[in-house]
């Protein structure tokens, strides 16, 4: 006699290891009415100026001190928001797991991989032709995340495909949507008190004129030096006092398109299809088999620095010791 | 409105033929504008300074955000024309020319005797100079007694006649131009009707005509047409297109349009596109005056013979981005005239997919694109650069005259079109002697484009993928509470 299949003992329940992450990141991204590759940005509310490296659309969790030196406009550097997205909790069944954080808290969050001719993973919508900037919807692509903290030697692996059957695929080659939907954001705001809390920006008007009246005192200081300066000092002044009514002009140009993404934000939220890797110790077993949930969104958007902030968490089948 | 026309328009065929002389003369500044951004330096060099290419790029900014209200001010004629029973116009005529519209003759009596007389204002692809945005200046430039007075002594010396009766402030080296026939822009004009002069005038009667017959017609007999209008252009990129079915909507583009062009009707200090390029040109001297090697664009040709490059490759990608153009009126041809408001996203989509497909995916990511690895490529023998070719040949203008011809109802028609661009953009990019970065470009626009043609199929057959339409909201996140709950 077999048991009959209602009468089958349930399979246990998993129990879940959650990974939060957040910080700011860094993106050189060409905007709309440029070309997605344009590298220089000439009708876009972002630029490249000339000081500084090409808009690439590259999103950098992480950046090198070589690279913020080169792309960190002022005030930046003396504002509170590092850029780096790092791992700030470790959860099991939603409560502080120690062995978890001990072994990860502080782990510098990546997105590894290329969307070529990319070279690096970008928000992926070739303006309007893969996904929509109207509707703010839009595919990371490609999605490697790895998590790592260097000083435990713990390390989280995890890639999704946008065709399981050919990983090779990029976004413009899927001709229906509907294919990568899953990858596509599932909701957007504006005015979200999630993205102000997190940047620590509230009054997004004031933000803004408040970084006008700082260039202008940028261009005046500026202008101070070039007095009594050299000749020869005079063509990286000048070049310097022009970036900065260049960054003006954007902001007054486009107006509420650059502030109203201060507080908006995109968000993402699904199983992933790929390969799965833990190395290191957790305190526990992660299984690997079994699809690991991502969700995040990215937001807190300042055109004029070419940052915003992330927020997310991966959740993992787990079993602690 | 301060300009005034006499309400000459009294049929609704005059209303129609205005309507289509307003949609090609929009086009046709938007070709001269886009020409002459494609030709602004995109870096640095040794004739423009890290400081002077910062002016450079908001020069870029702006010129391109003019280019774009000529669209929205070619869409809103459209549109019109298309509310009261017209076809929709997205044809030119061949440039060089000498429109009606900006002949002397026809602009002088406007005038107090105390001023001298317009200069004739051809329309010609000539590469971004100071002569250009003087130009562009004078062609946007309202009547002499509009034009705010700091500007004036500028205006005139600009866009009127000197003492010996030249313009050499507007026309140096355009006398091949100038030469040209003057006619209207579309064929003979209806007897004893609107008179040649700026546009503002000719909006003006339309304006005064629209009225006229509203009143004498009545709306169902003059908005006989379909209530033509696109789904919302986000007003974020400086453009506002709405749908135009009745009177007050019509008059309601029409000082949109007036306001961006001439500013007439603006507040004080309005950046309407006169005063925009006017800024342009006071500036430019400036920066000359300090500066005289100061080159703000690559050299490119004006007003060549599109298919005499010397170099296969330019000429190749010459003639690609004419084609690709010429899609893009097809696919805009066959949009405005098709599109019903209550059918648009239903089995067959055919509009909903041209509408998708052409106005960003193909405006941004192949003209624009295309067209400035165009104007990177050698123009031997005219210039150092090429330039990409605005005209339109007589087949192709064949076809866009007569949007109730069969292929604008097949959608196989636009997809076919596509597939032969993306064959020849891979052939582009495989050219021997196509410099590698710029191969990378066009292979990148190759790629683009065969996503658009899948695209146009997937909508015309599925409709637009609901996370993707415009006219569908994002769903919001799930509020955080901030831990209150």
């Amino acid at each position: 006699m077999t048991t009959p299949a209602s009468l089958t003992p349930p399979v246990s329940i998993l129990t879940m290891l959650e990974v939060d992450y957040e910080g700011y990141f860094m993106c050189r991204l060409a905007t709309d009415p440029d070309p997605t590759n344009e590298d220089r940005g000439m009708s876009g509310y972002t630029m490249a100026l000339s000081n500084e490296d090409t808009l690439d659309q590259v999103i950098r969790l992480q950046v090198t001190p070589a690279f913020l030196a080169k792309n960190a406009r002022p005030p930046l550097l003396d504002m509170d928001a590092p850029i780096g997205v790092n791992v700030t909790d470790v959860r099991f069944e939603g409560q502080p797991f120690a062995p978890g954080r001990a072994a990860l808290v502080g782990a510098k969050v990546y997105l590894d991989g290329q969307d070529p001719p990319m070279k690096g993973p970008i928000f992926d919508s070739r303006n309007n032709i893969t996904g929509s900037d109207d509707t703010m919807s839009f595919v990371v692509a490609p999605y490697n995340l790895r998590i790592q903290n260097d000083a435990t030697g713990v390390r989280l692996t995890a890639s999704d495909y946008l065709d399981p059957n050919d990983p090779s695929v990029q976004l413009w080659q899927i001709l229906d949507p509907s294919a990568y939907q899953r990858r596509l954001t599932v909701c957007f705001d504006t005015n979200d008190n999630e993205v102000a809390q997190a940047t620590g920006v509230f009054d997004q008007y004031g933000y803004f004129r408040d970084r006008r009246r700082y260039l202008e005192k940028l261009i005046a200081d500026t202008l101070a030096v070039r007095a009594s300066a050299p000749p020869s000092e005079w063509p990286a002044l000048d070049a310097a006092i022009q970036g900065y009514r260049t960054r003006i002009y954007q902001l007054e140009f486009w107006g509420d398109r650059v502030i109203s993404k201060l507080q908006s934000k995109c968000a993402w939220n699904w199983d992933i299809n790929g390969p799965q890797q833990v190395v290191g110790d957790l305190g526990g077993t992660v299984a690997t088999s079994v699809p690991w949930t991502t969700k995040f969104w990215f937001g807190g958007w300042d055109g004029d620095l070419l940052i915003g902030y992330m927020r997310g968490s991966l959740t993992m089948p787990f079993t602690p010791r | 409105m301060k300009v005034t026309a006499p309400p000459v328009i009294t049929t609704k065929d005059q209303l129609i033929y205005y309507l289509g002389e307003a949609c090609v003369l929009e086009h046709q500044f938007m070709c001269q504008y886009l020409y002459a951004a494609f030709s602004l330096k995109k870096a640095p060099d040794g004739s423009c300074t890290a400081a002077q290419f910062e002016v450079v790029r908001r020069w870029a900014s702006t010129l391109y955000m003019i280019a774009r209200q000529e669209m929205e001010h070619l869409s809103i004629a459209n549109s019109i024309l298309t509310a009261v029973g017209g076809v929709p116009v997205f044809y030119h005529l061949e440039l060089p020319t000498q429109s009606a519209w900006y002949q002397s003759a026809a602009r002088a009596s406007r005038n107090a005797d105390s001023v001298p007389a317009p200069c004739d204002m051809p329309f010609v692809f000539a590469p971004f100079d100071l002569t250009t945005v003087r130009r562009f200046c004078c062609m946007e430039s309202p009547g002499y007694e509009e034009v705010p007075l700091p500007d004036r002594a500028r205006v005139l010396s600009w866009c009127f006649q000197n003492d010996v009766g030249q313009c050499p402030c507007v026309t140096a080296g355009l006398s091949a131009a100038l030469n040209v026939t003057p006619r209207f822009a579309s064929a003979e004009a209806p007897p004893d009707t609107v008179e040649p002069g700026t546009v503002a005038e000719l909006y003006a009667a339309i304006d005064q005509g629209l009225a006229y017959l509203n009143a004498t017609l009545g709306h169902a007999a003059l908005f006989s047409g379909h209530a033509s209008g696109q789904s919302e252009i986000p007003s974020e990129y400086q453009l506002f297109l709405f749908p135009i079915c009745d009177l007050t909507s019509a008059q309601s583009a029409i000082r949109m349009v007036i306001q961006q062009g001439e500013g007439l009707d603006s507040p004080p200090g309005s950046d309407a596109h006169f005063q925009l390029f006017y800024d342009m040109a006071v500036a430019y001297e400036q920066l000359l005056a300090e500066d005289p090697g100061f080159t703000p664009a690559n050299p490119i040709p004006l007003d060549a013979d599109p298919y005499a490059y010397s170099s296969p490759v330019t000429q190749a990608a010459v003639r690609l981005w004419q084609r690709g153009y010429a899609t893009l009126l097809f696919m805009l041809t066959g949009y405005y005239d098709r599109y019903r408001p209550k059918e648009w996203n239903t089995y067959p989509a055919l509009t909903a997919a041209l509408q998708m497909s052409a106005i960003a995916p193909l405006m941004t990511m192949f003209s624009r694109s295309l067209g400035e690895v165009v104007a990177a490529l050698p123009g031997a023998p005219f210039a150092a650069y090429a330039g990409v070719d605005l005209n339109i040949t007589q087949e192709q203008l064949h076809l866009l005259v007569d949007p109730t011809q069969p292929p604008y109802g097949d959608v196989n028609f636009y997809r076919g079109r596509m597939y032969e661009l993306i064959d020849d953009l891979a052939a582009l990019a495989a050219m021997p002697g196509m410099p590698a970065n710029l191969a990378d470009k066009v292979t990148y626009i190759a790629q683009n484009m065969f996503r658009v043609a899948g695209n146009i199929g997937q909508i015309y057959t599925n409709g637009i993928f609901p996370p993707f339409n415009p006219n569908i909201d994002q769903p919001s996140c799930p509020a955080d509470t901030g831990g209150c709950e």
